[in-house]
């Protein structure tokens, strides 16, 4: 290595000024993440119902609240239904995609399908939980961004309705 | 003798780690600021010819300080290899934050893009450090060479001058 002290103080110079910019775009980054999808997704209490007493078919409702000060498009919203923290089922429905403005609010009533037979009977005891994921647009930015969602339903058994 | 070339020898090495990692990070950032996928999410956004200039200026620094191209040429190409990488280090921080999803998608995205930026930085990089390195010999005074000629063993000189000598031990 030659150790011209005017050549590495400059390269120290500019890497340190380059080391500052990434740090920062990373810190941006994710300040803009979390602006961009400051979202509320919560589980109406009580709204989940199995339809059947076989544990095959439950509904529920989803709240998401858009706390952002931009409006968004949900592109995409996937939903599934979690038996003790085992995957049961999911919402099989296409999903058609809405625009939501600042502020606003949207309920969705997914339909849930079981499709893991083996643990289908313990629908009514376990400890249900939903999870999945959600695909945002904005007309600000180019690329999507995909959040995760989650909740707690707890136990409910079918109550024959 | 032996302890004062290692000491030498690991100050020299870690100036070098040092350099390389500072000017990687540089070339990082330079890909983050160029990239139109943070556009609206990162300023500044600039143009996409950034990279490039960084690639060739960063690569041309590097070559002035480290002296053999058998050193140098695979440190520019991990230089610009660990820069493209630092896009994929940008764009996943949400994810590893837990603000967003890692999505296969999203995964084959960035893997594609780092590949696209190192392939388009390796061939400014390298002709930086080359021109780097031959500017570095005019640059370099040696006047610590000048006041201790016994160093002339321990430092290598140019590339071109060592195989010279070299030669001429042969003959």
């Amino acid at each position: 290595m030659r150790l011209n002290r005017w050549v590495l103080l400059l390269a120290l110079l500019v890497g340190g000024v380059g080391t500052g910019f990434l740090i920062n775009a990373i810190s941006q980054f994710l300040d803009a993440n979390r602006s961009y999808t400051s979202f509320d997704i919560a589980y109406v209490p009580d709204s989940f119902t199995w339809q059947d007493p076989d544990f095959e078919h439950a509904v529920a409702e989803v709240t998401i609240t858009n706390d952002a000060d931009r409006s968004v498009t949900i592109e995409h919203l996937q939903l599934h239904l979690y038996f003790d923290n085992e995957f049961a089922g999911s919402w099989y429905e296409p999903w058609e995609q809405i625009v939501l403005e600042p502020g606003a609010s949207v309920t969705v009533t997914p339909r849930f399908t079981v499709t893991s037979n083996s643990i289908q009977p313990q629908g009514g005891t376990a400890e249900l939980a939903l999870g999945g994921q959600m695909r945002l647009a904005y007309a600000q930015i180019e690329r999507t961004l995909t959040v995760p969602l989650g909740g707690t339903v707890g136990q409910v058994g079918y109550d024959g309705s | 003798m032996l302890k004062r070339l290692d000491r030498r020898v690991a100050l020299k090495l870690g100036i070098t780690a040092l350099v390389w990692t500072m000017l990687t990070a540089t070339l990082g950032a330079a890909v983050v600021h160029s990239s139109t996928t943070f556009k609206g999410l990162i300023t500044p956004n600039l143009d996409g010819s950034l990279f490039f200039i960084a690639a060739f200026l960063l690569a041309a620094l590097l070559g002035v300080l480290i002296e053999p191209p058998k050193v140098l040429l695979p440190l520019t190409a991990l230089m610009c290899l660990v820069g493209a990488a630092l896009f994929a280090v940008v764009y996943f921080s949400p994810s590893w934050a837990g603000i967003t999803v890692r999505t296969t998608a999203a995964e084959n995205f960035a893997t594609t893009r780092v590949m696209l930026f190192f392939a388009l930085m390796i061939l400014p990089a390298m002709v930086g450090a080359m021109l780097g390195n031959l500017a570095g010999g005019v640059l370099n005074p040696r006047q610590e060479l000048l006041r201790d000629p016994s160093a002339l063993q321990e430092e290598q000189s140019t590339w071109w001058a060592t195989r010279q000598r070299r030669d001429e031990e042969q003959e």
